[in-house]
């Protein structure tokens, strides 16, 4: 072996450029599998996190007859508690099922404001102030000014909505919103806070208020539409939901709340992970492609070193040697290029991934409920790293089979004739 | 033929000729009263607007929305002149809050704001208050002659009444919420029981059904109609006139800003 391997270094140094092409093509390759897992894994993991702090937490409870209509955000279907209890004790109830670490109630709900040309629609998000910035860091986001303080009539808004409607911070402006009882009410709040957190939806669409306040404004004291739960990683939501199922199911609740995980919250989770699915085929794929240069290299080789083989063939060396010297020949380029690529895949997904990938053009015309982040930030992993390695040299080995087989089967009689 | 037997016969054929003239005389006077008796659709039209259109006039009035199994009752007093209109909603989550239409537009006054709203223009055609009534459908005070272009397709009968039905469509240069509707309107009242709203597509949009007429001060008036947005699932909203008063005294600054805050 030892002594083929030997051969096999001396036959690759003989042909220098056609070696390094097939080198260079290998680490290409693999350097885009790095950086295209990178991405992915970036995106997808932007996706959830969004998903999560926007949407639905780690699980969301939310009235069945609410969730079925969730786009036009009804009111008249809240969540205010289990049968003979109310809000607050179904709060703490959760609270103190094994692994809850938060439980924030939300109220989402439609709104407008009239400029002088167009009545602007956007939503309004009653919050707990204390609760919101621990659990989404939504102070990170805030511009200019600060969160809204409970009993107060404040809001906060996006940088983008603050430009439709003309307003500043330190500005009023009154908003109409429909009540739980079809009363139309115009209120008059301060704006306190400016928000960019790229994120279509946060930017332009909704503004925060305090939760007593907009329970209060729309005739819902003691409702909430919907109940978010945090565990401590969202892996553990698996062993969580069935506790919470059970225990909606106990106090007699569950034929009217759902406990939704985070997957299930949203259309567009079931699709990335199918996607992740799809992605890791390509993968492979883009290899293989990488490889085609080297094996029209090898083949190239083969046959102009059928002469070379026959002769060693004669001399002694078995088919399966011969077979064996070409795998070699492959494996040693495909390590080299894999490592190379490997390599700088990662110091080129590194650097993305400490600016980020800026979509913003394209995720424009993204329908705004979908939390979509336009900077992708590539996750950058020695795993991943070291996976396009493996992957690389393996593939490579593989292809090489079909001209070392090639090389195998040759005639040393009719090899040593060829000119 | 000899000379008399000429005679009779051509007197014969005078005879002949007179009778047919004037029994086609007769025909054409029949037919003439007939016709001139027949309404066409603009009359009809033109004497519904006698008795639906006012000028001016003073409301009390209930509007209830129906939503699934839920029932929200608004009560509210309304003044109408001219193009202007005022509605001060008087039940207890509502008090407080005034609409004042002047022309095409509407202001809005809510106790917890600090400055009116304004809107116009198309944003007049959402629901009220989650209502089936668009802003429009209650400002539009103009009179459907004037805005519509009526067609009569004919008659029928609609809740045990004869009405005339008739096809209306948007009149050119006009700006109206529903492009074409089509009205069945009591043929010895001239009240609209039953309209039909649909839009430029096609599509049907809204249907009102009339179920309380009465007489008031000597014209006939729709005080009970249930309108249903078509658009939205398992909705209704009952309008409910109390009481209504035409041309009555209508204190002056009544339809200006100042009077809304």
């Amino acid at each position: 072996m030892g002594f083929l391997t030997k051969l096999a270094f001396k036959n690759l140094f003989r042909h220098k450029l056609r070696t390094l092409v097939s080198i260079i093509a290998i680490a290409f390759t693999v350097m885009i599998v790095v950086f295209a897992r990178g991405y992915i894994l970036g995106a997808i993991d932007s996706t959830y996190a969004n998903q999560i702090y926007y949407n639905s937490g780690h699980i969301k409870i939310v009235d069945q007859e609410y969730w079925e209509q969730e786009r036009i955000m009804p009111l008249i279907y809240p969540v205010d508690g289990f049968p003979g209890g109310d809000l607050e004790e179904m709060v703490a109830s959760l609270q103190e099922t094994d692994e809850i670490e938060m439980v924030i109630p939300r109220l989402k709900f439609g709104a407008m404001v009239s400029t002088e040309e167009d009545l602007v629609a956007m939503s309004g998000w009653g919050v707990d102030p204390e609760q919101e910035i621990i659990f989404t860091n939504i102070e990170d986001y805030l511009v200019e000014g600060r969160m809204v303080e409970p009993g107060k009539l404040e809001v906060v808004m996006g940088t983008a909505l603050l430009e439709k409607l003309d307003r500043r911070v330190g500005e009023t402006v009154t908003i109409l919103m429909n009540t739980a009882f079809s009363s139309l009410r115009g209120v008059t709040f301060k704006i306190v806070g400016r928000l960019e957190t790229g994120l279509k939806v946060l930017n332009e669409h909704l503004f925060y208020l305090p939760l007593d306040q907009a329970q209060r404004i729309l005739e819902m004291e003691g409702q909430v539409t919907e109940v978010l739960l945090v565990t401590s990683k969202r892996n553990l939501v698996k062993k969580v939901l069935p506790k919470v199922k059970e225990l909606i199911a106990e106090r007699g609740a569950d034929g009217r709340y759902l406990a939704l995980s985070f997957k299930e919250a949203s259309d567009i989770m079931a699709f990335l992970e199918m996607a992740n699915i799809i992605y890791n085929e390509v993968y492979v794929f883009l290899v293989l492609l990488g490889c085609i240069v080297m094996i029209m290299t090898m083949i190239m080789i083969v046959k102009e070193r059928t002469k070379e083989i026959g002769t060693m063939m004669a001399l002694g060396l078995e088919s399966k040697n011969i077979l064996q010297l070409f795998l070699i020949e492959g494996a040693i380029m495909g390590s080299i290029g894999s490592f190379l690529g490997a390599l700088s895949g990662l110091l080129f997904t590194g650097y993305l991934a400490k600016h980020g990938i800026d979509f913003g053009e394209a995720v424009g015309a993204f329908d705004a409920a979908h939390l979509i982040n336009p900077i992708i930030y590539p996750v950058s992993s020695p795993g991943n790293a070291i996976f396009a390695f493996v992957l690389g040299s393996i593939i490579v080995t593989i292809a090489c089979l079909i001209p070392a087989r090639r090389a195998a089967r040759l005639e040393p009689t009719e090899a040593m004739r060829e000119e | 033929m000899s000379d008399s037997d000429k005679k009779e016969g051509s007197l014969g054929l005078m005879k002949k000729t007179l009778v047919i003239l004037l029994i086609s005389c007769m025909l054409i006077a029949i037919f003439a009263a007939v016709a001139w008796g027949a309404l066409t659709a603009e009359e009809i039209i033109r004497r519904r607007d006698d008795n639906e259109y006012y000028d001016s006039a003073k409301v009390e009035a209930e509007m209830i929305i129906i939503n699934r199994n839920r029932r929200i009752v608004k009560t509210m007093t309304s003044y109408g002149q001219g193009d202007n209109g005022l509605v001060v909603f008087t039940n207890p989550r509502d008090r407080g809050t005034k609409f004042l239409k002047r022309g095409d537009d509407l202001w809005m006054f809510f106790p917890d704001a600090e400055d009116l709203v304004k809107i116009s223009g198309h944003m007049l055609n959402q629901g009220i208050m989650g209502s089936d009534f668009s802003y429009q459908d209650l400002m539009e005070a103009d009179k459907l002659i004037d805005l519509y272009k009526f067609e009569l397709l004919g008659e029928e009968e609609f809740n045990g009444r004869p009405c005339y039905v008739l096809e209306g469509t948007a009149a050119p240069g006009k700006e109206v919420s529903y492009y074409q509707r089509k009205s069945w309107i009591d043929k010895e009242r001239f009240v609209g029981l039953r309209e039909e709203l649909y839009a430029r597509s096609g599509r049907l949009l809204k249907v009102m059904t009339v179920t309380k007429v009465a007489e008031v001060e000597g014209r006939w008036f729709p005080l009970e109609s249930v309108m249903e947005d078509k658009l939205r699932k398992d909705t209704r909203t009952e309008f409910v006139v109390k009481e209504i008063e035409f041309n009555p005294e209508i204190p002056e600054g009544t339809f200006t800003l100042e009077n809304l805050r």
